[in-house]
Order: structure tokens, then C-alpha cells, then sequence
């Protein structure tokens, strides 16, 4: 036993690296190690109780004692920073298989501008896809004998009911449930019966907004939609308004942003113009608020219609809208839950 | 709607304002302008000439010889127009001149004769796309003038969005656009010249009866006789054509100017065809022959005017080939009238006959605009140097339109509503711009509304205040962020527990979100031997296959599987969004639902671990959720082809059925790879009541340290885990302080159909450590229970 101590020791002296110790443990410690050999290789039965008791006294010592040698050997190789550290892991090697999914490029967008609307205290609402012709076109000062019910291509249900063609069906629900003072944004998808190309989709999404209180103005619909896009575009933009026709506000609003490619000078991106065409939006009219149960004598708000789709695509360069509703993986996972 | 900038120069004087300021402008101001073109007329050499002869030339149908006059000498042309004839004025472009489209005209040898020139369309002169005749000039036009001292060599043409017109019927005409830019500009806008109807009106009236006001709100006539077939005057023709109308008469072109003029549809009848109006629907399905010769299936409903029992015209839409004037035509009955938009579009879209006129009836269009129309008309027609006599007065039924509409709101309510602090006096100045009447009374401004203004475009006081606002210029509105009262906010609790789930599928699970479309495809249904039952239907899909609205995420979720089979032999797909079941005969349930599927190309071991990976997906999603540990019982029989009876467990919360979770087996497989595992879970999230933030209670951590054991017991696989766990809650023990499940093992070394699950116990005491003793104790009672249970150890 005592020889083996001693072959022990000069093993562990020698020992250059944890692998090697290990390899030594396994050769004295291990199920067929030269210790645990020891005990098998007496013959108990031959043995008296006081010699039986006597060995397994210096077993029991001497793998305590080779325990102990061992770590601290151990803890020797680790304090002088072991040479094998240094190219023990190949560091160049990619990551192991990366758990992080994706989100839809639409969620990214709309969680996003969540954020935004959320720190200007904006409640979120969620309504209906599937909404009754009132919502979407009657309480929108939008009648049966309406031009614009036209200009909105509408999937209808054998029930009577239809697929909204903008959030703003919910716009009176939501005056409906909260009354006013109210701020409040409702995103979601909406439906257009249209033919689908490389820009045009039936099933798309929007961000609909409205703030009604008293004595909301055109200046803070103005002051509003630009804080918006210039925490969208992380930049000072610059907004315009130009007059635009929806039923369900008045005055309507088509808001440009001037051209964040060339600002301003002019480039493909905007046509040349300068100016891109980037939310339609104005004051509740309002009949609108009275289908709302609000007093529009008392109170006056804004509301705008943002293409969430849209402005997935503009933000992440998506030049094909079908790609949107392809549930192609390798279109979706270009786009990692970073948010 | 083309808007051409020399026709507007008629009416306001546009001198010195560039064309794109003019386009800039209008965009801002008014209606938004798609493009702004010049164009370039060719008519440098090219003169006014008068045919003097024409001989056929034999052996050709079409070609004629001409001798035409260019006031002086005689040129010789071979043409091919169907309109020439003997005395014919039109421009002449001699050998030499170009003309549109970079043509040179060269002297050249036609069918034997020699040519010296070509006599004009309206095309080859840059002017608009007609080109099937030669233009045929007024007769009083000066034969071997220059064309270009007769006419503009250069126009600007605009082109308004007309969806941006959808509700300004004023603005269907150039004269409306004219009275925008003279407010814009601060120029003046100049009256129309019209004659005086009053003259006539000892004269007897047409017979003329409405039925429907409501259909018909108003209807103007005038019957007119001794009209001499002419040409329309060179600029109005001009005019025409620029704007992508044909000239083809006097009487046709006036009412297509005075349409594209004011914007009111003008209809001329032959009055010899003609003894009485009414107006009146069809009142049975029936047929009609509309000018264009088209015989067009009608509706009872259809409103129509009526010669006594005879239909003649398909009201505010076409007239009918019996009644419609002919170069012979000397007796006319003119109307203009106003129609209910939505009859006129319903019958309009119904025949897909969106004529000039329909599309302005759609608007809307102010009823004061019917008797200028005439006005405008006996005008123009002396103007090109006829002289009718006028055979009835202005007759008319219901409304003319001359009512002034008045709209109040208190003093100040521009100002509050636009935000900006402009005074009085300039708000008042702007609404006069535009021909509004404005009276301040007090505390009350009033605002009268000019009869051009259609009531559906001018009503509320807000319409006030976007006229002020607009020509105001919005630019210079100064914008600020509105103050607010702070109060408490209330979360969607809904969309936060489907923004847990997105994120936690997506950063923790390495899930790929989707998005599907809310219907099925019934073809995918059908190879996935799926039922659809119960749903929604479109009454207009986008392909009959396509109308089923879904009742649940999973189908469209699993066709991705296959989609995607060039890409991965490994899927991770969610979606979270909304499913639709019908509800009663005319309503909806609609919720919000999570759907997930994993799948991997594989073998039959593969998915034992693919389904609890979703098992453990759902527990953790419970968690995140604050939802409570939902209940997991065997699925029974269903009718989805996902979820067959014991391949998969449904989900209840309380006494909803809020999922269910499995993997996919039997014939549905069929639709998939041969080697396809799939495991999938849905999960209604309106079922369940998921709260923000998690509802926890911490217990301290025991002060002295434990131990813990494991255990490895055998079990007939058959039976499954939870029957042992049952088994395994009968014992207790003071030391027992948990027992976690490690793993199971099956296979070599076991008897067939036995399997191993190890257990780990974790033991201790609250006020001392453990000792040796405890620990032996321990482990011999937990073996004694399972030996009482005939559990065997392995």
C-alpha cells in the first residue's frame, strides 16, 4: 500500500493536465483502479476479524488519502492555469444550435409602435375581423348609398356579416366601451377583396388610432403623427398634410413624411416627389362621434389609419407583400424575436 | 379627371404661375394630382384647308383624291378619312411638317397620285388619341391660315386622383377647378356667359312628369328647333379632344363641354322623337338599346325617361339609339337634370356602363347646376353662330336648387378646431374666396353655403372649418402635442397573454411565428380527410375552394408542413390569431386562439420526445400565462383529423374545453412524408383566465441541508406514468419534501413491455440535519411501500 502511495504520488507530479489527472484517477479510483483493486484482491475469509478490521481501516485511509492527493493536484493543474486551457475548446467554433425563433415581421412592427403609443398613454384595443355591416361602414358615416362603400372591395358572409376592410370598424366600439376622454390605438388585419399580387394582398394589417378629449385641434393630430414617425424612423421627420376624403373624418388627411432616402430632393423611393404618402388621417366627424354616444359639441378628436404592412416592408425592404402570408420559413426566420 | 390648364386660362388668368406650382397647389389645397404633363401640339406648317374636289381613285374602296384649297393655290392629297366631303375644312400639313409622333410628312406617290400633304386628325396633331377622321374645322375658319394662330401649341395637362373627388361634385368640371385656383392664387374667376331663360318664359312648357322626386329630385328641359347641323368651333373641339373626349357635332360637343365645363351631364333628344318626358322606373325586367347600339338587360327597378309609354333613355346613364341626335337633327329637347346617386350607380355598375355622365350623378351632383346648364347651352350654341328658336320655356319639375343653406357655430370654433389663433377677419376672407357668405351675430359666426357646394360635401360646421383650413394652407398650422389628464390605464390583458406566448415560443423555443389566412382551403381539407363542419362562409371568396372561414388554426398550420419540406426536415411553427364559428343565423364567436406544430422527418422513437417537448411547451406557457395548471384528459373521439382518440389529450380549464394537444396519426398522415412525426397543440385563449403578472407565494428554503435519493421502479409500460404517480402519492413520510420524475427507460436489459421510471426523493428535517440513520430509515420505509404495492426496484 504504501508502495502504491508513493507510484501515486510521482504520477501526480507528473501530470500536466486535468484530462491526464482524470486518467489517473480512473487508473487508481476507477470501477478496475489499482486501489479499488486492493479490497478484491484479499481473501476476507482467511482473514481475522481484527486483520479484517485492520484493513479495511488502511483501505478506507489510503483512498481518502488518494482522494485528497488527487484534488489537490486538481486544484494545482487549475491555479497555474493549466496549459490546456489554451485550445482545450476550439473558441472559433459557431455557437451551439440557436434556440432563438422569430416573430413575424408584422408583429415586430406592431409590438413596436405598441411601445411607442403606450408611452403617450394610449390604451391598445383589439376588435373584431369578423364585424357587422354598422361598425364598418354605417357608424363610419359611411350609408348604403355611399360612393366610398366602393372604394372598399368587401368580403361578405353568407350571414350577412362581413370581413372589416379597415380597423376603423372599431373605431365607434371603442367609444362605445370607454367614452370620452379616450386615447387609444387598435391594431389588426383587415380584409379587401382584391386580387393578390407582388403589392396587393386581401388579408393585410393595420394600426388604428384615436384620441378624442376636449379641444383636440388639427395642430395636435399634426403634433401627434409626427412624434409617432419620429420615433418610428428614430429621426427629426418632416410631415406634411394635404387634403384627403374618408367619410368618417373632417377634415381628412392624406400626412406625407418627406423622403427619408433622399430627404426631400427627390429619389425612386418617392417618386420623384419628395414626399411619401404615409398615413391617411383626420378629425372624427362628427357623426361619428355621435354613433359613439359622444357629444361632439363637447368633445373633438383625431384619428389615423396606419398600414402596418406596409410599413413592415418600407422598414425591413420587403418587396413582395405575398411573402407576408407565405408562412415560407425562410423568408419568417430572417426576421429574430429581437424585440 | 384630365384637367387641362388652357381650357382653365379661360376663366382665371393663370399668367406667370409655373404649371407644377399650379399642380403643387391643387395637391395641397384641393385633390390630389397624379401627374403633371406637357404636351407638345404639332402644328408648326400646318394650315387651314377646304376641299375643293374629290375624285374616287379606281381600284381602291378607300382612298379618295383630293384638291384642296390653302387660300391661293391648290395642293392635291390622296386620303383615306371616312368623313371627307366636298367643302370639308381641315388642317392640312403640307410635305415636310411634323407631326406627332416624330412623323415627317413626305410628298409621296399614292396608289398612282401624287400627294402632297395630308389632311389632319386630331391624333397627328398631338392632340389626343381620335384618329379614325380628319377634324373637321367650322365653316367660318380661314382657309390657309396658319393652325397655329388659331390654336395653343402647347398645353399642360393634369391628371386628379379621382377618388380624391369622391365627395366635391363641383370639381367634375374645369369651371369648379378655375374657382379653386382663383381663391388659391387671389386671382379673379370670370362668369360664365349664359343666356338669359327668363325671355322665354311666356313660351309653354314641355310636357314633363316626375313620379319619384326621391329618384328624380329635379329635371330641367328646353325644347330648341331650326338647329343647322355644323361643326363645334375649333377650340372647343380643341378642348375636347385634349382631355381624351371626340368632337363629333355641334349639339353632341355641347353637352360633353358644358359636362366637362361644370360638371352637369347634359342629355339632347331628338325632339321629333319626342312628345312628352316622364320620368319613371322601368317598373318590369325588360330590354333596352342604349346609342352605342348595345341591347342591355334592365331591372324594374331601373329609372328611365319615358317618351309617354316608351322608353328612351336610361336615366343619368346613356340614351337610347331611338332618340339619340343625328347629324339630321334640327328639333331638340334638352335635359339636364339630377338623379339619386345610389339608383344611378347600382344601375350603372350593374351593366358596367360607368359613362362621363353616371360617374358624376354618383357625387352628387348641387341641383342648382341643371339650369345653368341650359343657360350655358343656348349660349354656346348662339356663340358658334346658330341662331334655334327657343319652342318652350325652362320647364322643370321639383327642385331647382336655388335654396341657401346656412350653417352656425358659436364664434371662434375654426380657430379651437384647427388649433391655430388666425383672426376673424382672415377666416372671413377665405370662406368669401370661395363664394361663401359668411354673417357674425354675437357670439354666433353663420355661414352661407354657395348653391355649387353639393350638401353632402358642405353640412357641419367642420366642413366650415376645412375650407378655411385648407386654403389657410395646413403647413402653416403650428403642431404641438396635446396635454393631457393623467389617469389610470387600463391593459388589454388579452393581447399581453398572446404577446407572452409570441415571445416565449419565439426567444425561448426557437418557434417560427406565422401568419395564415382566416379561411381554409377546402383542397388541403380534403387530403387531410378534415371535416370543416360547422363554419362561416364567404358569400364571395376569392376561390370557391377558398370560403370556409376557419374554426380552428390547426389545418392551416399543418399545410405549412409540406410547404416547407424543400427547406427543413425540422419545423417549429405558431400562430396566434383568430378563429371564427358561427353563432345563431346572423352572428360570430370570435377569439383568440394558439396554434403550434412540430415536426421532424424521423422514426417512430422520434416522437414520444417530439410530443413531450409540446407537453412541456403547454406547461410552461400555463406558467407564463398565470393560468392555473390546466386539466389534461384523454381526447375522445373527434371529427378533426388531427386529434384522433388516444394519440392526443384535450385541455380543460375548469369546466371549458380550452385545446388539446397530440400528435398526429392514422389517415391524416397520409398527407405528409412517410417519416413525417408531428406533434401539435392548440389552445383557445379566450378560455382561459390568464392574469399579467404571476400570483406567487415564496416558502423559506429549509435552514439545514437535506439529501435526496433516487429510485428506479419498474412499471408495465401499458399501464402509463400516471397510473404509477397514483400509486406513488399513497405514501407520505416527515422527511419526504418532494419527488421529482428524472426519466424513464425502456428497452434493453428489461423485460418487453416493462419499463424503468427514476424518481428522485428530495428528504430532510426542519430542525437538524440529516443524519446517517435517517437516511437508512427513510430509504427502507419508501422500499417497504413499494414492496406493499408489489413495486419492484430495479
Amino acid at each position: 500500500m504504501e508502495e502504491m502511495k508513493t507510484r501515486l504520488t510521482s504520477d501526480l507530479a507528473q501530470a500536466a493536465s486535468l484530462d491526464e489527472l482524470e486518467k489517473i484517477r480512473v487508473a487508481y479510483l476507477g470501477k478496475k483502479g489499482s486501489i479499488t483493486n486492493l479490497s478484491r484482491s484479499v481473501d476476507f475469509g482467511k482473514l481475522s476479524p481484527e486483520e479484517r478490521k485492520d484493513f479495511g481501516r488502511r483501505f478506507n485511509e489510503i483512498k481518502l488519502w488518494a482522494e485528497e492527493a488527487l484534488a489537490q493536484a486538481s486544484a494545482r493543474l487549475q491555479a497555474a492555469g493549466a496549459s490546456q486551457a489554451a485550445g482545450a475548446v476550439d473558441l472559433t467554433l459557431p455557437g451551439a444550435r440557436r434556440s432563438l425563433g422569430s416573430l413575424h415581421p408584422i408583429t415586430l412592427v406592431q409590438m413596436e409602435l405598441e411601445q411607442i403609443f403606450q408611452g403617450m398613454s394610449f390604451i391598445i384595443g383589439t376588435g373584431f375581423h369578423v364585424e357587422r355591416e354598422y361598425y364598418n361602414f354605417d357608424a363610419l358615416n359611411i350609408p348604403g348609398d355611399h360612393p366610398a362603400r366602393e372604394m372598399q372591395d368587401t368580403f361578405w358572409l353568407t350571414n350577412g356579416m362581413l370581413m372589416r376592410t379597415h380597423t376603423s370598424a372599431n373605431q365607434v366600439r371603442m367609444l362605445e366601451k370607454h367614452g370620452a376622454p379616450l386615447r387609444a390605438i387598435f391594431p389588426g388585419r383587415c380584409f379587401r377583396y382584391e386580387n393578390v399580387d407582388a403589392s396587393h394582398e386581401n388579408t393585410f394589417y393595420q394600426l388604428e388610432g384615436l384620441m378624442v378629449d376636449k379641444g383636440i385641434s388639427i395642430a395636435h393630430l399634426i403634433g401627434v403623427m409626427k412624434a409617432l414617425l419620429d420615433q418610428v424612423f428614430h429621426q427629426d421627420v418632416k410631415v406634411r398634410l394635404r387634403p384627403g376624403y374618408f367619410p368618417f373624418v373632417e377634415p381628412g388627411f392624406e400626412l406625407d413624411c418627406q423622403c427619408l432616402i433622399c430627404g426631400g430632393d427627390g429619389c425612386k423611393t418617392c417618386k420623384h416627389s419628395g414626399w411619401i404618402e404615409l398615413l391617411p388621417c383626420g378629425m372624427v366627424h362628427p357623426r361619428v362621434l355621435k354613433f359613439g354616444g359622444v357629444d361632439p359639441m363637447r368633445y373633438s378628436g383625431f384619428a389615423f389609419g396606419l398600414g402596418l404592412t406596409r410599413l413592415a416592408m418600407m422598414k425591413y425592404g420587403i418587396p413582395e407583400i405575398r411573402l407576408m402570408n407565405s408562412g415560407d420559413v425562410r423568408f419568417l426566420s430572417q426576421f429574430p424575436a429581437a424585440v | 379627371m384630365k384637367i387641362s390648364l388652357e381650357w382653365l386660362g379661360q376663366y382665371v388668368d393663370l399668367d406667370g404661375i409655373e404649371p407644377q406650382v399650379i399642380a403643387h397647389e391643387l395637391t395641397m389645397k384641393t385633390a390630389e394630382v397624379e401627374e403633371l404633363v406637357c404636351v407638345q401640339h404639332c402644328l408648326q406648317g400646318v394650315l387651314v384647308g377646304q376641299v375643293l374636289d374629290l375624285q374616287p381613285i379606281a381600284g381602291s374602296d378607300k382612298l379618295t383624291l383630293a384638291q384642296v384649297d390653302l387660300g391661293g393655290h391648290v395642293v392635291q392629297t390622296v386620303c383615306g378619312a371616312p368623313n371627307l366631303r366636298l367643302g370639308l375644312k381641315a388642317p392640312f400639313a403640307p410635305a415636310g411638317t411634323l407631326l406627332a409622333g416624330g412623323v415627317k410628312v413626305a410628298r409621296a406617290s399614292l396608289a398612282g397620285h401624287d400627294s402632297q400633304g395630308v389632311l389632319c386628325s386630331a391624333k397627328e396633331l398631338g392632340l389626343g388619341e381620335f384618329h379614325e377622321v380628319v377634324m373637321d374645322l367650322p365653316a367660318d375658319t380661314s382657309t390657309g391660315a396658319a393652325l397655329s394662330s388659331l390654336a395653343p401649341e402647347r398645353d399642360y395637362l393634369i391628371d386628379i386622383d379621382n377618388k380624391s373627388l369622391t365627395h366635391r361634385p363641383d370639381l367634375w368640371g374645369h369651371y369648379g377647378f378655375a374657382r379653386e385656383l382663383a381663391a388659391i392664387f387671389g386671382r379673379e374667376l370670370k362668369p360664365l356667359g349664359m343666356a338669359d331663360l327668363k325671355n322665354f318664359r311666356d313660351l309653354p312648357a314641355f310636357p314633363l312628369s316626375v313620379e319619384d322626386f326621391e329618384l328624380c329630385p329635379g329635371y330641367c328641359c328646353l325644347e330648341l328647333d331650326s338647329l343647322a347641323p355644323a361643326p363645334s368651333p375649333l377650340m372647343m373641339q380643341w378642348r375636347l379632344h385634349s382631355v381624351g373626349l371626340r368632337a363629333i357635332n355641334l349639339l353632341v360637343d355641347l353637352t360633353n363641354f358644358i359636362m366637362l365645363e361644370i360638371g352637369q351631364p347634359m342629355h339632347a333628344f331628338d325632339a321629333d322623337h319626342l312628345q312628352a318626358v316622364r320620368v319613371a322606373t322601368l317598373g318590369q325586367d325588360g330590354q333596352f338599346t342604349t346609342l352605342d347600339g348595345s341591347e342591355r338587360k334592365m331591372l324594374a327597378s331601373d329609372l328611365m325617361i319615358w317618351n309617354e309609354k316608351e322608353p328612351v333613355a336610361l336615366a343619368g346613364v346613356m340614351g337610347g339609339l331611338r332618340s339619340e341626335v343625328t347629324p339630321a337633327t334640327t328639333r331638340l329637347l334638352l335635359e339636364s337634370a339630377n338623379f339619386q346617386p345610389m339608383t344611378i350607380r347600382r344601375t350603372a355598375v350593374r351593366l358596367g356602363l360607368r359613362t362621363d355622365a353616371s360617374q358624376r350623378f354618383e357625387k352628387d351632383l348641387p341641383p342648382a347646376f341643371m339650369p345653368l346648364g341650359i343657360a350655358r347651352f343656348l349660349h354656346l350654341v348662339r356663340q358658334a353662330g346658330q341662331d334655334p328658336a327657343v319652342r318652350s320655356r325652362l320647364t322643370h319639375a321639383g327642385t331647382l336648387g336655388q335654396g341657401k343653406r346656412h350653417i352656425s357655430m358659436p364664434l371662434g370654433f375654426v380657430q379651437a378646431y384647427m388649433g391655430e389663433e388666425l383672426p376673424q377677419e382672415r377666416v372671413e376672407s377665405i370662406l368669401k374666396a370661395t363664394g361663401f357668405g359668411c354673417r357674425v351675430q354675437g357670439q354666433e359666426m353663420t355661414v352661407e353655403v354657395p348653391t355649387h357646394r353639393s350638401a353632402r360635401d358642405i353640412s357641419v360646421p367642420q366642413d366650415i372649418v376645412e375650407e378655411v383650413a385648407r386654403f389657410y394652407g395646413y403647413d402653416n398650422i403650428a403642431f404641438r402635442l396635446p396635454p393631457v389628464e393623467i389617469t389610470h390605464y387600463a391593459f388589454n390583458d388579452l393581447l399581453r397573454a398572446e404577446h407572452k406566448l409570441r415571445r416565449f415560443l419565439a426567444q425561448s423555443k426557437g418557434y417560427v411565428e406565422v401568419h395564415n389566412y382566416s379561411w381554409y382551403d377546402d383542397r388541403w381539407l380534403a387530403k387531410l380527410g378534415q371535416d370543416p363542419g360547422q363554419t362561416l362562409t364567404l358569400a364571395n371568396p376569392v376561390a370557391p375552394y377558398k370560403s370556409r372561414l376557419r374554426t380552428t388554426l390547426m389545418p392551416n398550420l399543418l399545410e405549412l408542413i409540406p410547404q416547407n419540406y424543400g427547406q427543413r426536415d425540422d419545423l417549429r411553427l405558431f400562430e396566434v390569431g383568430h378563429v371564427y364559428q358561427p353563432h345563431g343565423a346572423k352572428g360570430r364567436k370570435e377569439t383568440s386562439s394558439l396554434g403550434a406544430v412540430a415536426f421532424q422527418a424521423g422514426t417512430a422513437a422520434d416522437l414520444e420526445p417530439l410530443f413531450l417537448e409540446m407537453k412541456g411547451l403547454l406547461e410552461d406557457a400555463c406558467l407564463l400565462l398565470g393560468c392555473g395548471k390546466l386539466d389534461l384528459r384523454p381526447g375522445r373521439e373527434s371529427t378533426a383529423a388531427w386529434a384522433q382518440a388516444g394519440c392526443y389529450l384535450e385541455i380543460w380549464h375548469g369546466q371549458t374545453l380550452a385545446g388539446g394537444l397530440g400528435y398526429l396519426s392514422g389517415p391524416a398522415l397520409n398527407a405528409f412524408k412517410r417519416n413525417a412525426q408531428v406533434a401539435w397543440l392548440e389552445l383557445d385563449l379566450n378560455a382561459l383566465a390568464v392574469k399579467a403578472y404571476p400570483e406567487l407565494q415564496m416558502t423559506m428554503p429549509p435552514v439545514y441541508p437535506g439529501s435526496w435519493l433516487d429510485f428506479s421502479i419498474l412499471w408495465p409500460a401499458a399501464k402509463g406514468f400516471a397510473a404509477l404517480e397514483r400509486e406513488l402519492a399513497g405514501f407520505g413520510d416527515a422527511l419526504l419534501q418532494g419527488r421529482d420524475f428524472v426519466a424513464s427507460y425502456g428497452g434493453k436489459g428489461l423485460e418487453p413491455g416493462q419499463k424503468s421510471y427514476t424518481f428522485r426523493c428530495w428528504i430532510g428535517l426542519n430542525d437538524r440535519t440529516l443524519t446517517k440513520e435517517d437516511i437508512d430509515g427513510f430509504k427502507e420505509r419508501f422500499l417497504a411501500f413499494l414492496a406493499g404495492r408489489s413495486l419492484a426496484i430495479r
